[in-house]
């Protein structure tokens, strides 16, 4: 295969850049360092074999823009052309192979068949490389060089690596005698774990004896317990007989007294009680009938009793009005006198208070006398009005005083004023003349300016016209320049010679070429100065011309001059003449201002004068209107006193306490006739007392006078008293009515009962069969006692019964007591209860084993770590199982990498060896004729002519640089003859050699191209000589410099 | 008078989940070690609950080496359940809990009749012994390797015959072959039904006249019992027709997750895919507990990020952490990430490289049993190792076996080699 054309549309800094046609078989590409020869390696690996992942350092971004990627145009082996495009875009890499027929393929497969199915790596490892390449095997440790050159020649360059890891990796799974690997450790876990198994199969021993006991347990305490059965039956019965004895003893006393008592048949139940009962109750009857007899006579006198004053009772109505009104009348008694004098009093209060207010006053009058809210406002209205008049009046009086204090005032300002001026006089000139004057000096003023200036120019150009004459050329200047630049070079050379002495001379000499360099300075600037600008041209007619224009204007300034102070006089005046007449008018000008102020200032003051006089009399005018007012409103007020009595002299303020008295005099009237009422009303009560006393009392004898109070309050009190009395009597006799009826009632009911308890004793009697109370006691006595031992009997015989059963057995029963002795109980009952104990207890010994038994057995059953520990151990099994495999996996792995290498070296190492000792004794020049592998050993060695034999480690740098070149041209042929010849692309791998052993390389590289294609990139130029040397057909292809970088993110 | 009963077999109860990667976590382990007993306490219910006149055990109750107390015990308690319930019950042993074997003493309820180690036949319905005979045997030993099933000869006249036995049917059944028979042999037995036990995986190897069923164990405990597991509920009618009815008893099941690869862009992607097989599988297990395996396959990008130790055990924690804390769990014991990188064999073959040389050696070890023979002596070291080989599954490596190491080893190689190349 052959490559016949590159072309990169992005691929680091190319752009868009076409390399080819090669049609030599070798091409040398020649550029400086960054002149993107690694980049283009890079491009032809990558379009052939596809892009290295991301980041790696032969991934090369299309740093100048285009599509990512190129073309590789190739010739098969066939003979047919094939254009190989890859390119990398958003949508990911894509591959296009571009056939002679104009056909396209996108088949990775076809590009395989066409790289002779190279991998990659094969293509790194063997056909493309540089010296970095060549030198890394310098870099890996002894020993480890022939397996990289053999796995490089494999195609796998990590094959020690890999070897190396899988065995790694097993033995971290498993050796044979380790202890930290994941097997031993599993191994370990599992033994501990069977370890407990085991104990949890003696668990299971354990259980079955367990077992077992449990059920001679279970045995043993049946026998124990039948055994207990029986001692407690016997105890059981002797305690019965015990129990019985007291019981049986009684049955049998009982039986014989019963046998001693005579039958009576139905006699009353509680005989004696209820008889005992009936005469109680009869002796009560008895007792009380007696009683309520008694009761009844003292009732009935007392009803016949009589009532003193029966006849009042009639009149209860009035007896209760006289005791209602009783305090009244005391009280009104009591009053009257308090009262009238209370009358008497306030006639005179008001007697006195009219004589106050004046003979016109009597108590109708005063009756009649208005005092309400109108009159009062009234009387408000008038004091305002008064006041107000009087006031307005008092005011325009002050105002005529204050306005002709200032009419004085003005006439005396008038007279000043008006002397003052008469005392300044007239001005001597007016104000036109002194304006007139003032405009004339300053026409003057500038006229006179304009005449100095005309006359200055003048005389200037009379002065340069007579130098003119005078002037010198610009060679005297220049001539003037040499002596300072004579000096100054007389005072450089002053210094040098200083400097080159040295010493103390060296300054004074320094400072003296200074002082002359300065000197020869300023002579120079002077004459510079002195030099005229221009040319030199004839200047006297000029001058003159210029002159005559200015005496001309000199004149016509003094003719203006002149007739601007005409009105001035005195001819051609002086700036000093002007400032002199202006200072003359001044004394003028300010006379005029002074009179002109006064003359103000007078008229002024008059215009005052008649101002104030106008109102001085306004002021009088205003003053009598207002006193006529105030002396209007006084005649109102006096007529509207004597409208109403009051005195004239009276002021409003007056008028209003008057007005007090005549209220509070009102209000006390009032009080008066209330007095009196209350006096008419105490004499009306006492009258009708009395009356209804007097009347009452006359009827029932009764002494009273009608006109006597005290006479009428004692009547009042008797007939009072006598009522009283009347009433409790009257009561009294009711109430003893009501008690004999209710005592005759009481009286018959105890009849009854009397008879009713006779009845019941009989009764009881007769029912005892007997004829009186002893001998029915006696009966009675007799009957309870036989009562008596038949219940006990049945009670003790019933007890006995119980222990016994009924019937047959309690007879049994009642023989076996018989038979029995009390004394022999007690000793057989302790006897039997200690047998039982011990059997109880050793029962009990057998049931608390038992309980420990089920309860071990419980544990042993419930116990899950038995099974959590054979889970565990499931899972070790599995884990265990899953190292196996993958150890496993790692050795037969390492075993098929082994046996891989093995056949390799074996069935390809020999023409590889040979082919590459055929190369280095030709790059060699003859010095090293053989590449060797001992036998059985993997090394590499090399001979010489002499027969030396040397490893790797022994040889010098290039030499070892040219065996290992050497190796890949005869892996080159093999791969050749086993699949294609790919182009051998190289770079810099010459540069350590020596001239001779380069050339002969070059050589052995021109011969190579005879089958492969052979690109070489290289940044000196004496290898592409060499190469040209050794193919004068090779190809020289420029790079050109290094390539700008644009930085990308 | 028709019958109606339960058939169950190969409770092995108390007996641990095998085939863990991992330990599981406790609330999972505790899960796992009742297991067992929940399913067999679910049989107990199901006979009370659908009114069976008897539950059948074909063997294989617990295993008799494990010496387990409490799998004796909770059976026994079980069956006196049913005892109390008017439920008899019929057992026979099988090789994992043969006569001689370990066992506790416990009493049997008076209503449970347990096989002896000759064939017996006893009465379904000792009210009414016309109604069904039981036939059964129990494994004296644990190695019968004797076609017992020809020793069951029908010798009544009662309407129908049941045979209970623990039996390996065919040859090639996945198990081993205790009591080895055919289905011929069977056929010929004169019997109505044989209620076996033995095989793990519930089969009807024929419906009727005799009907043949394993019902597979209730409760599955291996990564290769999947699925329901459980017992079936037997009907037999007047002429004696019988029908099936398939129950679940398991408590926690085995699910597989199996996801592909191929195609899968990123991390992201695969985990999508597990977390929707994983909701799929619990929600089709009917609100049980389950135990998960993943295993990832298929030619992709991800393969060199799987084959990464690391990927995996991080890959399971983070699936346990999202799925195995729930309510009903779904513990996944362990990630198998057995991908292949994206690489082309054949033409990998053809390149006349080094690989070329490793696969063509492959290949030639693979074809020969001699050459493969040489593999194995390479791994003595460990399955000849004195402490690790009694533990280990497979203590002779088959062919089989050794084929696919030899893929795998060289897939690793390809990995290793190829990672230079990348």
């Amino acid at each position: 295969m052959k490559i016949e054309s590159i072309h990169i549309e992005g691929f680091g800094h190319f752009t868009d850049r076409t390399f080819g046609p090669f049609s030599s078989p070798i091409s040398v590409f020649v550029g400086e360092n960054e002149a993107g020869k690694s980049t283009l390696l890079a491009f032809i690996r990558t379009v052939l074999f596809g892009y290295p992942a991301r980041g790696r350092k032969d991934w090369y971004p299309a740093l100048n823009g285009g599509r990512h990627g190129g073309s590789v145009t190739i010739r098969a082996d066939d003979g047919r052309k094939y254009t190989v495009e890859r390119i990398e875009d958003n949508r990911g890499v894509s591959l296009r192979i571009l056939l002679e027929s104009g056909a396209e393929s996108r088949d990775e497969n076809l590009l395989a068949r066409l790289l002779g199915h190279s991998t990659k790596t094969l293509f790194e490892a063997i056909f493309a490389f540089g010296l970095f390449e060549l030198q890394k095997l310098e870099n890996v440790t002894k020993g480890e060089v022939e397996p990289f050159i053999y796995s490089a020649g494999m195609g796998v360059t990590n094959l020690p690596a890999v070897m190396k890891s899988l065995t790694a990796d097993a033995e971290a799974v498993f050796r044979k005698s380790g202890s930290v690997q994941e097997v031993a450790k599993l191994l370990s876990q599992l033994e501990e774990v069977e370890r407990k198994l085991k104990t949890a199969e003696g668990d299971a021993a354990e259980y079955g004896r367990l077992a077992q006991r449990r059920d001679e347990i279970a045995g043993e305490v049946k026998a124990q317990t039948e055994a207990i059965g029986i001692v407690d039956s016997a105890l059981r019965e002797l305690k019965r007989l015990q129990a019985a004895w007291d019981d049986w003893v009684r049955v049998n006393s009982l039986e014989a007294e019963l046998s001693e008592l005579p039958i009576i048949e139905n006699f009353p139940e509680d005989g004696i009680a209820r008889l005992q009962k009936a005469e109680d109750q009869l002796a009560s009857a008895k007792e009380s009938r007696d009683e309520a007899a008694i009761q009844l006579e003292r009732a009935e006198e007392r009803a016949q009793a009589l009532v003193p004053g029966e006849a009042l009772l009639e009149h209860e109505k009035t007896i209760e009005e006289i005791r209602g009104q009783r305090k009244r009348f005391d009280d009104s008694l009591r009053d009257l006198p308090k009262r009238e004098g209370e009358v008497a009093a306030k006639e005179e209060e008001i007697a006195a208070g009219l004589r106050e207010l004046g003979p016109g006053f009597d108590a109708e009058h005063l009756a009649a006398f208005e005092i309400s809210a109108g009159v009062r406002a009234d009387l408000d209205g008038w004091r305002k009005h008064l006041d107000e008049t009087h006031a307005a009046a008092r005011e325009a009086e002050h105002e005529v005083a204050r306005a002709r204090q200032a009419l004085q005032e003005a006439a005396q300002a008038e007279e000043q004023a008006r002397k003052r001026l008469e005392t300044q006089g007239q001005p001597k000139l007016d104000a036109a003349t002194i304006e007139a004057r003032r405009a004339d000096i300053r026409a003057t003023r500038t006229q006179l300016n304009e005449y100095l200036r005309a006359k200055e120019r003048r005389e200037d150009r009379e002065f340069q016209a007579n130098q003119a004459p005078l002037s010198s050329p610009v060679g005297v200047a220049a001539a003037s320049r040499w002596p300072a630049l004579a000096l100054g070079a007389a005072g450089l050379a002053l210094i040098i010679v200083a400097l080159m002495a040295g010493g103390a001379v060296a300054a004074i000499g320094v400072i003296g070429g200074l002082v002359l360099l300065v000197g020869a300075g300023a002579m120079y600037f002077t004459a510079q100065r002195a030099a005229p600008a221009g040319p030199e041209v004839p200047q006297t007619s000029a001058f003159d011309l210029r002159l005559e224009e200015a005496r001309r204007a000199e004149e016509s300034a003094q003719q203006a001059l002149a007739t601007a102070a005409r009105n001035l006089g005195n001819g051609i005046p002086q700036p000093a003449d002007l400032d002199r007449a202006e200072a003359e008018l001044e004394p003028h000008a300010q006379a005029i201002r002074l009179w002109a102020e006064l003359n103000s200032a007078a008229q002024a003051a008059r215009e005052e004068l008649e101002r104030r006089s106008k109102r001085a009399e306004e002021c009088a005018a205003a003053h009598t209107g207002a006193t006529a007012k105030y002396e209007s409103a006084v005649a109102g007020w006096r007529e509207w006193l004597s409208v109403r009595s009051l005195s004239p002299s009276l002021m409003p303020d007056s008028a209003t306490a008057v007005f007090g008295d005549i209220r509070a005099l009102k209000e006390k009237l009032g009080q008066l006739a209330e007095a009196r009422r209350r006096v008419d009303g105490i004499n009306a009560n006492i009258r009708e007392d009395a009356e209804r006393v007097s009347g009452l009392a006359v009827r029932h004898n009764v002494a009273v006078r009608i006109d006597d109070p005290a006479s009428v309050v004692r009547a009042a009190d008797e007939l009072v008293a006598r009522f009283d009395a009347a009433r409790k009597a009257a009561d009294r006799r009711e109430q003893a009515c009501a008690e004999a009826e209710a005592a005759r009632e009481r009286l018959e009911k105890l009849d009854r009962r009397f008879a009713v308890a006779t009845e019941s004793i009989t009764e009881l009697l007769q029912l005892g069969q007997a004829v009186d109370a002893e001998e029915f006691r006696h009966r009675a006595d007799t009957y309870e006692r036989r009562s008596h031992a038949s219940a006990a009997l049945r009670e003790t015989e019933l007890r006995l019964q119980k222990l016994s059963g009924p019937g047959e057995a309690y007879a049994c029963f009642r023989q076996q007591l018989a038979a029995s002795s009390p004394q022999e109980f007690e000793p057989r009952i302790a006897d039997l209860q200690a047998q039982l104990q011990e059997l109880d207890a050793k029962r009990q010994d057998l049931q608390r084993e038992a309980g420990s038994v089920d309860s071990e057995l419980g544990r042993l059953v419930s116990d899950e770590h038995a099974s959590e520990w054979r889970a565990e151990r499931a899972v070790l099994v599995e884990q265990l199982d899953e190292c196996a495999r993958r150890w496993s996996k790692l050795v037969i792995a390492r075993s098929l990498l082994e046996r891989a290498q093995k056949k390799f070296e074996q069935e390809r190492q020999p023409a590889v060896i040979r082919e590459a000792g055929s190369v280095l004794a030709t790059v060699t020049g003859g010095r090293y004729t053989r590449v060797a592998t001992p036998l059985g050993g993997e090394a590499i060695v090399v001979a010489t002519t002499a027969g030396q034999v040397k490893t790797p480690e022994q040889l010098s740098q290039g030499t070892r640089e040219q065996l290992y070149l050497a190796l890949r041209f005869g892996l080159i042929q093999q791969f050749a003859q086993q699949a294609t010849n790919l182009p051998v692309i190289v770079d810099e791998v010459l540069v350590n050699f020596d001239q001779a052993r380069a050339q002969r390389a070059a050589q052995a590289f021109a011969e190579l191209s005879e089958t492969h294609q052979v690109l070489v990139f290289t940044c000196h130029r004496y290898v592409a000589d060499l190469f040209q040397a050794a193919a004068p057909n090779a190809n020289v292809i420029e790079l050109g410099g290094a390539q700008p970088r644009r930085l990308i993110d | 008078m028709g019958l109606r009963f339960v058939h169950a077999a190969d409770l092995h109860l108390d007996s641990p989940f095998l085939g863990l990667g991992t330990k599981a976590p406790p609330h999972v382990g505790r899960k796992l070690l009742q297991a067992t007993f929940e399913a067999y306490d679910n049989i107990i219910r199901l006979c009370i609950a659908e009114g069976a006149e008897a539950l059948l055990v074909a063997g294989d109750i617990y295993d008799g080496a494990d010496r387990s107390l409490r799998a004796q015990l909770k059976f026994v308690e079980g069956l006196k359940r049913l005892d109390e319930a008017g439920i008899r019950s019929f057992i026979c042993h099988g090789n994992h809990d043969p006569l001689d074997g370990w066992e506790a003493r416990l009493a049997m309820p008076a209503s449970c009749h347990r096989f002896g180690r000759r064939v017996e036949a006893v009465s379904f319905d000792p009210a009414s012994p016309q109604r069904a005979t039981v036939y059964g045997m129990s494994y004296p030993t644990q190695n019968v390797r004797d076609n017992i099933a020809r020793t069951f000869v029908r010798a009544d006249d009662a309407a129908f015959a049941i045979a209970l036995l623990h039996c390996n049917v065919g040859s090639d059944t996945g198990h081993e072959p205790y009591a080895p028979c055919t289905l011929d042999d069977l056929a010929a037995s004169r019997m109505d039904y044989w209620a076996l036990g033995h095989v793990h995986t519930r089969a009807v190897l024929r419906p009727s006249r005799p009907a043949v069923v394993y019902p597979g164990n209730p409760q599955g405990r291996h990564p290769n019992e999947l699925g329901a597991r459980g017992v079936y509920l037997v009907d037999v009618d007047d002429a004696g027709r019988v029908s099936l009815q398939f129950h679940a008893m398991d408590a926690v099941r085995w699910a597989a997750v199996d996801v592909s690869i191929n195609r899968l862009e990123d991390e992201q992607a695969l985990l999508d895919r597990v977390d929707s097989q994983l909701e799929e599988a619990l929600g089709a297990s009917g609100g049980r507990d389950l135990v998960c395996r993943v295993r990832l396959s298929g030619r992709g990008a991800l393969h060199e990020w799987l084959q990464q130790r690391s990927t995996t055990t991080d890959l399971l924690g983070h699936l346990n952490e999202r799925w195995a804390e729930r309510k009903p769990f779904a513990w996944c014991e362990r990630i198998e990430a057995a991908t292949r990188p994206e690489f082309d064999r054949d033409r990998a073959l053809q390149a006349g490289d080094f690989l070329s040389e490793v696969l063509a050696i492959a290949d030639g070890l693979r074809s020969s049993p001699e050459a493969l023979a040489t593999l194995e002596e390479q791994l003595e070291p460990l399955y000849g190792h004195d402490r690790a080989r009694r533990y280990l599954r497979d203590r002779t490596l088959s062919p089989d076996a050794l084929r696919e190491l030899l893929h795998e080893a060289e897939a690793e190689c390809v990995e290793r080699l190829g990672e230079a190349a990348s």
